[in-house]
């Protein structure tokens, strides 16, 4: 009379027939009919018995507590009582078995695929006011609670510095102006200049000097005995004498002073 | 630092004296160095006869007597000792003593020393023709008779020993055969 078929989300859908469905749709019209004429029944049935059913709830003779609707009444009372107590141990029960029991669904249900194809995130997420949200996180507090040094010490520093184009950079700085506004005596006068005067290595710089300019050479050279202010004074003045000559006779001979003397031109 | 930088080179030559080291020395200061030259030879030659008279007396004592010399004995002497005292000096130290005062030297081709034979025969031609070192005075060049023949030069060289090689200074002067030197 009904079957069912399989749609593509893996849902079971029922198939009815025309003929069951027309059955069913029979049995529920009779169905209906049966409970209006039922209900037509009570009430004409209540409306004649009335007197008597308020007769019967009330009788006149009994005392008040003795009614048959008084003791119903303290039955009510009785079992709402009941029905709030056991609500009660209800929701004890509940709390107690609800996590074990939810707990023991979700290992079973794979929440992710379960949420990602049946939940409109988009519009979940486009229904948050984001900003309030981040209005009230205090960013301080967790900027605070970082351990920059973790994070630095995990990150890739050369790889990112390699992908830098320092030198652009360096052309965009005005170093003039940054070292105009060193105060170098400052710098000078907090550097521990004899640390660094001790860390070089006077000896072979004092070598190596030597080694280039061939010192012994020129001491030699000035202590040799034609080197008194005497004898460098006489030269002079031979120089000068010898120049002073050749300039006179060039005069005399109408001749251009040559380039190879000392006064000549250069 | 290395000794191999190109550094300016340090020298003992006063600063004012250094433009005009390697240029043609004058007259004034050759012949000075020449007169000292002289002098030289006159004491080496007073030194020779002292000599020779101490040997004199030793050799007899008592009937010593100063030697007699005669002008042509002691101008040979002299001339000799001269041209050997100068061929010396040139070739093997560059300049005579007088020209080490001076602060000259003689040069010859690319400012080196002479070789012995130009040296003996400048030497010679200076000695016997000691006026030629006046040509020095109207020659453009500063060059006396002696270097315009002999191809040689003097040049101003404050430092007391003279280089092995090339003249470091301003160009040889007077090395090219149309450029007589300097001299004596």
């Amino acid at each position: 009379m009904a079957d069912a078929r399989t749609s593509p989300g893996s849902r079971v859908v029922p198939r009815v027939s025309p003929d069951a469905q027309r059955a069913l749709d029979v049995t529920l019209g009779l169905a209906g009919m049966t409970v209006g004429a039922a209900v037509v029944a009570v009430r004409t049935a209540h409306r004649v018995t009335a007197p008597v059913t308020r007769l019967l709830w009330r009788p006149p003779l009994l005392p008040r507590s003795l009614h048959p609707a008084t003791i119903l009444e303290e039955a009510a009372r009785t079992g709402r009582a009941e029905q709030v107590a056991l609500r009660r141990r209800f929701e004890v029960l509940l709390d107690a078995w609800a996590p074990v029991l939810v707990e023991a669904v979700v290992e079973r249900i794979d929440l992710t695929r379960l949420v990602r194809e049946h939940v409109d995130l988009d519009a979940l997420v486009a229904s948050v006011d984001l900003d309030a949200a981040v209005a009230r996180v205090d960013l301080d507090a967790i900027a605070a609670t970082l351990d920059v040094d973790a994070v630095v010490a995990r990150a890739d520093l050369d790889a990112a510095v390699a992908r830098v184009d320092i030198e652009a950079i360096l052309d965009r700085v005005d170093l003039d102006a940054i070292a105009a506004t060193l105060d170098v005596d400052a710098v000078v006068a907090r550097a521990d200049l004899d640390r660094v005067i001790a860390r070089i290595d006077i000896v072979r710089i004092v070598e190596e000097v030597l080694d280039a300019i061939d010192l012994p050479a020129i001491i030699r050279d000035s202590t040799g005995s034609m080197a008194s202010e005497t004898v460098r004074g006489v030269r002079m003045t031979g120089v000068s004498a010898d120049d002073a000559l050749s300039r006179v006779v060039d005069r005399a001979l109408f001749r251009r002073r040559h380039p190879e003397r000392p006064g000549g031109p250069a | 630092m290395t000794g191999e930088d190109a550094a300016p080179e340090l020298s003992s030559i006063p600063r004012e004296a250094r433009r005009f080291q390697g240029t043609p020395a004058g007259i004034v200061t050759r012949f000075v160095a020449n007169s000292i030259d002289a002098l030289v030879v006159a004491v080496m030659l007073c030194t020779m006869y002292l000599g020779y008279s101490a040997i004199i007396f030793m050799l007899d004592p008592r009937t010593f007597e100063f030697p007699a010399v005669t002008f042509l004995a002691s101008l040979t002497v002299a001339l000799v000792v001269a041209t050997l005292y100068l061929w010396l000096a040139w070739w093997l130290l560059g300049r005579s003593y007088g020209a080490h005062v001076m602060g000259i030297r003689v040069a010859g081709r690319r400012g080196r020393k002479l070789g012995p034979l130009r040296a003996l025969a400048r030497a010679w031609f200076c000695v016997f023709f000691p006026i030629g070192l006046f040509w020095c005075v109207v020659s453009p060049h500063r060059r006396s008779v002696q270097d315009v023949v002999l191809f040689t030069s003097v040049v101003y060289d404050w430092r007391p020993r003279t280089p092995a090689g090339p003249d470091p200074q301003p160009p040889a002067v007077g090395e090219s055969p149309g450029m007589p030197g300097a001299a004596s």
